[in-house]
């Protein structure tokens, strides 16, 4: 029965027959022909039983292999990796079908491959996965085809396994190593030039070209008969808690991904960076009201928990309330905090209706509003209008992109410092954004 | 368990269904076909079987084609017996059959109605009246219940003659004109109409009736009637062949449709079948799965544009070219303080000059920018032109192709 369920048909096929129906056509009007006809026909039909004979004399004639993380990060290209191996005695045409998790919405995924007899071939493709939770692949369906090409066997192969996708830990990994190899600048990240120091002495060390030369330690220099320095450590165990909005204004998508994922992402890689640094990293997020709050902390198992906690996050996009906000960072967050709050303002009203909120939050804290830039709106702004409604469109989009740039002004006349962001750049914005104002010593 | 519920409650229904489409009583199908093989009302078998008993072949058969094809074909081709609710025959088909009857042969044409070469050329007029009950089943079934009947008086060859009551129903049409000369009258309804003639002029036997009716089954079993139909048979000679053409009711019976072509040839056929054979592979190879079931998530969609679209189209019904352009300076000032950084409080000498220098932008162009950006300032009325105008300034100044 399994047999029968996995005989499949080639398009050679349905050829074949349409080549055979013709010829029979001009077969009535020129008899030789439909002798012809004839005799093709049962050649056809023995190709038939040829071929059908050669794929499904042999039992399990193909392996296959699905190698893939048991984590996927979210909103990067994970790779997975197909194995499959020919153990026909003759060469085959492979057509690959992976059932593919259904959140992807990817139908038309095929690869046709050739294999000669024996052969092990790898098929390597990215999963580019757009919201965190449980996916779930299926079989991976193969098409088995010789050299006649007529019949094809469908093998069912690979294992049903489910992986979870989780904020982006690639480019937590990515941006982890750059902060630490201070590497930052070639992607985009500035080097902050140092206007406070910090006192706080950490250690000796050789001179490099770069160092700062009025700190060069000049008893340790006779000593060693070369160039000291001496170093000093940075402030450390400061906390830094990435505040999430989940509430209505994060829903929207780019380039598939929600705001509310970049930001998750973003806040992944901030805690992460902030870490390493000696801080300590915390998160809150709220919608209606304050949904939870994960207390800074610089333990081992911190940035674990961080990631479980935000893999967790489910949000049903409720308008947002700032001042349960409020009320839970004054009583839960003590200690004077960096709070980078993750949000989006599309109007300077929408901003006003908060900034009282902000405000006293800011008083005790040192408040990062951090907010996107309309990339869509900004396509509008860069093509030419052609007609009078385009002109209106055009100008209407110029206003909201306006409107972003007073957004900003009227937080930081209030004291609160702002990140405007494409939500591509989300992450290298924050990390600088955080490298600043620690280097500034504002906190 | 809950599954098996609702396969219960389903069967259930069905069963209901089908106990109360057998309980209800049949519904009278009226369809006059006269078909030989058909036993409803108006069907013919009655008929077929009264055939076998008046003449002496042993089966009546029934044709399917013109008779104009069946003169090519069959030679002789025997007494038709035409019965049909309107007979419109071709000039061919007219001629063959005057042929035959000029040829000594007979036939009769029961017809409600009959058209064409035939009525024109023998002379003679049908008048049909009630038409709904031609067509109305209802009507039909009223006036058969409601025994609404005309006498038809039959002249035998001596001159005697016999009455028959029929229901209005097979009464609804008559000759209302005929060639006196032509015709010989056999049959007359309550108002001396004939319903039943014979042509004269030719050395054969032409017979027209205008109650096909009689010869339904409905008529010939009921046993006032039944003497009737056997009359109007029996004018056919008893020892020649008679056929039923039912082509004139019922068209052609046999296969039609080029298949028939098709099926008569070895390649056509090899064709054919290996075509349908084909198609039926693919449908059900085709239909089968190739991988499982996806079902649709509908992404999150970014509203953006389609929001700016909708804003922008309320301003253009308001069409205040001012208010709009006010809006577009306001852009370009803060982009020229962002990217070039410079002062945008008022627009003197220096500021075009500066302007010019850090943009590469010609002096022209920045100077007629400037000067439109100042009349907006100034609160002039704007048109559609300059707005247009301005677009295009803008676009070259921020480099957009």
């Amino acid at each position: 029965m399994s047999q029968v369920r996995s005989f499949y048909i080639t398009n050679r096929f349905f050829y074949a027959a349409g080549a055979l129906v013709f010829l029979f056509v001009v077969g009535f009007a020129v008899p030789w022909i439909a002798i012809i006809a004839e005799v093709s026909f049962y050649l056809s039909l023995a190709c038939l039983v040829i071929d059908t004979l050669l794929l499904f004399r042999v039992k399990d004639g193909i392996e296959l292999e699905r190698l893939c993380t048991e984590k996927f990060s979210n909103g990067d290209d994970n790779p997975v990796r197909l194995i499959v191996e020919n153990r026909y005695p003759i060469a085959l045409h492979l057509q690959v079908i992976d059932e593919l998790p259904e959140q992807l919405q990817i139908r038309g995924q095929r690869f046709e491959l050739d294999l000669g007899s024996g052969e092990v071939k790898e098929i390597d493709y990215n999963v580019r996965p757009l919201k965190r939770g449980e996916y779930s692949f299926g079989f991976v369906n193969v098409f088995a085809s010789t050299f006649l090409g007529v019949v094809r066997k469908r093998y069912q192969l690979g294992e049903v396994q489910s992986v979870a996708v989780y904020p982006s830990f690639i480019q937590m990994r990515k941006y982890e190593l750059l902060a630490i190899s201070n590497q930052l600048q070639e992607f985009g990240v500035k080097k902050i030039r140092r206007i406070g120091n910090n006192m706080e002495f950490e250690q000796i060390k050789n001179y490099v070209s770069g160092d700062d030369y009025r700190k060069v330690n000049w008893k340790a220099t006779a000593r060693k008969g070369r160039l000291m320095v001496n170093q000093y450590q940075d402030e450390r165990s400061q906390q830094v808690y990435s505040v999430i909005d989940k509430g209505r204004v994060m829903q929207m998508p780019f380039e598939g991904l929600s705001l509310l994922d970049y930001a998750i992402n973003s806040s992944l890689v901030i805690s992460n960076i902030a870490l390493k640094k000696g801080d300590k990293a915390g998160i809150v997020t709220f919608q209606q009201k304050v949904n939870s709050i994960l207390p800074a902390s610089s333990r081992n198992m911190q940035l674990n928990l961080i990631l479980e906690h935000l893999y967790k996050q489910k949000t049903g996009y409720k308008e947002t309330d700032y001042s349960k906000l409020y009320i839970a960072l004054k009583r839960k967050v003590t200690q004077r905090s960096l709070v980078l709050l993750y949000t989006n303002f599309e109007s300077l009203s929408a901003l006003k209706r908060q900034l009282p909120f902000l405000r006293k939050i800011r008083q005790q804290h040192l408040l990062v509003c951090i907010f996107f830039q309309n990339t869509e709106i900004e396509k509008v702004i860069n093509k030419k209008a052609i007609d009078l409604e385009e002109v209106y469109t055009k100008g209407i989009a110029e206003q909201l992109a306006f409107e972003k740039k007073l957004i900003v002004k009227e937080l930081q006349a209030h004291g609160i410092h702002t990140i405007l962001t494409p939500p591509k750049e989300l992450s290298v914005n924050t990390i600088n954004k955080y490298l600043e104002l620690k280097s500034r010593g504002l906190i | 368990m809950k599954e098996k519920k609702y396969v219960i409650f389903l069967i259930a229904v069905v069963a209901l269904y089908v106990v109360s489409e057998m309980l209800k009583p049949a519904k009278m199908n009226w369809l006059t076909t006269y078909h030989e093989a058909h036993s409803i009302p108006f069907g013919g078998i009655a008929m077929h079987n009264l055939m076998q008993d008046i003449f002496d072949q042993p089966s009546p058969k029934s044709e399917y084609r013109t008779l104009y094809e069946l003169a090519l074909e069959e030679s002789p081709m025997g007494n038709p017996l035409i019965i049909a609710d309107g007979i419109g025959m071709d000039g061919n088909d007219f001629n063959a059959l005057m042929k035959h009857i000029a040829a000594g042969g007979s036939a009769l044409l029961s017809a409600r109605n009959i058209q064409g070469p035939l009525a024109d050329s023998l002379g003679f007029n049908i008048r049909v009246e009630d038409e709904e009950l031609i067509y109305d089943f209802r009507a039909i079934q009223e006036a058969l219940t409601g025994q609404i009947e005309e006498t038809i008086t039959l002249n035998l060859p001596d001159d005697a003659k016999r009455e028959y009551s029929f229901s209005k129903v097979a009464t609804t049409s008559y000759f209302s004109r005929i060639e006196k000369d032509n015709f010989e009258v056999l049959a007359v309804n309550e108002d001396d109409d004939p319903v039943l003639i014979a042509y004269k002029k030719l050395s054969g036997n032409l017979y027209l009736s205008t109650m096909p009716l009689a010869f339904t089954n409905y008529f010939i079993l009921a046993e006032k009637t039944t003497e009737f139909a056997a009359a109007m048979l029996s004018h056919l000679p008893e020892d020649e062949v008679v056929f039923q053409n039912e082509y004139y009711q019922l068209g052609r019976q046999e296969a039609q449709t080029p298949l028939r072509v098709i099926l008569s040839n070895r390649a056509l056929r090899w064709g054919f079948f290996i075509l349908l054979f084909t198609v039926i592979i693919f449908m059900v190879f085709e239909s089968k799965r190739r991988q499982r079931i996806i079902p649709l998530i509908t992404p999150l969609k970014n509203m953006s544009i389609e929001f700016v679209e909708t804003l922008g189209r309320l301003y253009y019904r308001q069409s205040d070219h001012r208010k709009l352009a006010e809006k577009r300076v306001n852009y370009w000032k803060d982009f020229v303080r962002g990217h070039y950084n410079l002062r945008t409080d008022h627009f003197d000498e220096q500021f075009a000059v500066d302007l010019t220098n850090k943009s590469g932008q010609s002096r022209k162009s920045i100077n007629g920018l400037l000067e439109f950006i100042k009349r907006v300032e100034d609160g002039i009325a704007i048109n559609e032109g300059e707005l247009m105008q301005i677009e295009k300034q803008l676009n070259a100044f921020y480099g957009i192709e």
